[in-house]
């Protein structure tokens, strides 16, 4: 057996690991009304009581050890509940996995206390933890400043700067990044000089609500920074890293889902006086399909695996990932309305609306161009 | 022209169609479904249904209506039954996804008229609204095209006079077929609509907008991806220019009018998944009018014959 930092390179999931794909499965099955999630999306409301019962069972904050009140697995194993929930519902699941983006940046930056106080109501569904990404005012792409405060109090300022923030509205507890710095701030939304401007309308992801926050002139106290931001890893590549690799178990669970409807239709849908599925031309199409997804998946794991063990070529691998994934996520879902026909249009068959949260995850904070970006700087060095 | 419409030849709407899609694609798509509508009618009718109608269709709007759910790609599986009495027609059943058929004044409706013989079986009768058994069901809420969605159409014993059958009894696949090989060519000049407005946009967002730090205009990714747009765009602009050509020069080509179709909706597809990815996150605000072009491209890919059934045209003139 070969290894791959501490973890065995097996490519098979474990007994563990299979069980807890089958009960994540198995509550989104039970659990994910597609009709609620549409009704939802028209009033751009999160999905609170489900979330409250994926809680109860353990799924949210499956990664955080024992003592926040997780379930002390890794990334992999919330990448394999992603994929589930996403797979059902492209909404809730994207909604559920987006509610503790910031955990992950605490896991690793935070002090017992922050940990404690934060992770632990997370999983008991009374709390989210957003993080917020600092862009300048006039999107002009300079850095905004977070600097520390020469009063001596040794605590920050936030200068100026605004972000969209997803549940910025629903939480007490915020994470402030900043690129071009290694600061991690934990805020309060209550706090002087923060403020909530405005419930974006995106054209997917309407049930996790994303609001636009301004910051001016916030003051942090010291104990507010999160103490181990100077460590190999910035939190801001943290959160990155996590937040990409996330976001492709959702584009994953997303093609899968359609692909899995798209198959179904076909072979149910007869014209011709056969199943369309007997046509050679949907059969290739679905072949295409179900290769990319097999591709996205093998990222995907080797990604989420690689966090867990702690792999250097993360960067990397982590962009190079969320550009495969996103694309294939929107390639498979336009593809999937295609072999529908007429009725993949339709609000209620919620294959459109898997489309347009494809296509949103795909460009919501770094635009695949963005990664192109990213990715050809890492491996073109003049 | 006679009974006061412009006369205009196929090329003619197709540059209308494409010019108005810059801007509104459901607007474009609107007229187009008129223009579905009157087609049959201007094909085939009769010199006293002519006389009927065409006056009518100067302010009010056509449609027409072939798909069931049991019909989409397969025109045969149409189950909705016309039952000849004395010297009415009895029409029962259901029809599906007919564009604007419930601000539709006149519809042209193909259904059985012989249920044992397949297309064969298919005739078209024109329906006017007032019809008594003649409902409207279900409006749409569709992915895209959302200002002119798609309606049910309900017969239930619905009186269609013998004289509003359109062309022969059993001739209806025959008219659906000859009214979208000239039909096409519009939806394909929709999607160059919707393609040029689409670049159109991502230039002017190309000034001002960044791609990380660095100005959209320095970069040569975007270059590359511009050039694409337009590439594409010009060529399907002219394949739908060819198609329209041959119809108003008398030389219908069921082959190029479906190539027109199927290319230039694919490259709408492709064209405004592509300026929504220059436009970044902010693309995906609805005050940005590409995320609402690519759901209306989308619609483009399936109606009036599912790019696959294109293919499957296409390919058969190949082969022969």
């Amino acid at each position: 057996m070969s290894h791959w930092g501490d973890k065995p390179v097996e490519f098979e999931l474990t007994e563990t690991q299979k069980d807890i794909q089958k009960a994540a499965r198995e509550f989104a099955e039970k659990e994910f009304d597609s009709d609620l999630a549409l009704e939802l999306e028209k009033e751009q409301k999160f999905p609170k009581s489900i979330f409250e019962k994926a809680c109860q069972l353990g799924f949210i904050g499956i990664e955080y050890p024992e003592s926040y009140g997780g379930q002390s697995f890794g990334l992999f194993e919330d990448i394999l509940v992603i994929e589930e929930f996403t797979k059902k519902d492209s909404g809730i699941g994207i909604a559920l996995s987006l509610t503790d983006l910031g955990a992950s940046v605490l896991l690793k930056h935070g002090d017992e206390k922050q940990k404690r106080e934060l992770l632990i109501p997370i999983t008991q569904g009374k709390g989210f933890l957003p993080v917020a990404l600092l862009e300048s005012m006039d999107g002009e792409g300079q850095t905004p400043m977070i600097i520390k405060r020469r009063d001596g109090s040794g605590g920050y300022l936030i200068s100026e700067g605004k972000s969209w923030v997803t549940y910025g509205s629903l939480s007490q507890f915020i994470i402030v990044l900043n690129r071009g710095s290694n600061f991690g701030l934990l805020i309060e939304k209550g706090w002087k000089g923060v403020k909530i401007t405005g419930l974006k309308k995106l054209m997917g992801m309407r049930i996790s609500p994303t609001d636009e926050m301004v910051f001016n002139q916030v003051e942090i106290p010291e104990g507010n920074a999160l103490p181990n931001s100077m460590e190999e890893q910035d939190p801001l590549s943290t959160y990155l890293q996590v937040y990409r690799i996330k976001t492709s178990g959702q584009a994953l669970g997303i093609s899968q889902g359609a692909f899995d409807q798209a198959l179904k239709h076909a072979k149910e849908r007869e014209q011709f006086g056969r199943k369309i599925a007997q046509f050679q031309g949907i059969q290739f199409m679905l072949a295409d399909l179900y290769t990319q997804i097999e591709a996205a998946r093998n990222l995907v794991y080797r990604a989420a695996c690689g966090y867990d063990a702690k792999s250097p070529d993360l960067e990397k691998l982590s962009l190079v990932t969320k550009l495969f994934t996103t694309e294939v996520a929107v390639k498979t879902t336009i593809d999937a309305i295609q072999i529908h026909g007429g009725v993949g249009l339709m609000k209620e068959y919620s294959m459109e609306r898997r489309l347009r949260d494809a296509k949103t995850i795909q460009n919501l904070k770094e635009s695949n161009l963005v990664q192109r970006a990213l990715i050809s700087r890492k491996i073109v060095s003049i | 022209m006679e009974f006061g419409g412009g006369g205009a030849h196929s090329l003619t709407c197709c540059l209308v169609l494409e010019e108005i899609a810059r801007f509104s694609p459901a607007s474009a798509h609107m007229l187009a479904g008129h223009w579905l509508g009157y087609t049959p009618l201007e094909l085939f009718c009769n010199p006293r249904q002519r006389e009927k109608y065409f006056p009518r269709l100067r302010s009010e709007m056509a449609a027409f209506s072939l798909t069931e759910p049991s019909a989409g790609s397969d025109a045969g599986g149409v189950i909705t039954e016309a039952r000849k009495e004395g010297n009415h027609f009895i029409l029962n059943g259901t029809k599906i996804y007919c564009t604007q058929g419930h601000v539709a004044s006149v519809i042209t409706v193909f259904v059985k008229t012989d249920p044992q013989r397949g297309v064969k079986g298919l005739s078209a009768f024109i329906i006017e609204k007032e019809f008594s058994g003649f409902s409207i069901g279900k409006i749409e809420d569709q992915m895209g095209m959302r200002g002119t969605p798609a309606a049910e159409l309900i017969f239930q014993d619905c009186l269609v006079p013998e004289e509003n059958l359109l062309g022969q009894e059993g001739e209806g696949f025959n008219i659906a077929m000859q009214t979208l090989d000239r039909t096409r060519p519009k939806d394909a000049a929709i999607s160059v609509g919707i393609g040029q407005g689409a670049l159109d946009y991502a230039l002017e967002y190309v000034k001002k907008g960044r791609l990380m730090t660095e100005p959209l205009t320095k970069s040569q990714g975007v270059h590359f991806l511009l050039s694409d747009m337009a590439i594409a765009i010009e060529a399907a602009r002219l394949l739908v220019y060819e198609a329209a050509s041959f119809i108003d020069e008398g030389k219908v080509s069921t082959k190029h009018s479906a190539m027109a179709k199927c290319f230039a909706t694919d490259m709408a597809m492709r064209v405004t998944d592509q300026v929504l990815d220059i436009l970044g996150a902010e693309g995906l605000l609805g005050e940005h009018p590409i995320e609402m072009f690519m759901r209306d491209a989308k619609l483009l890919q399936i109606l009036e014959g599912t790019n696959q059934i294109q293919r499957v045209i296409i390919s058969r003139h190949l082969l022969g």
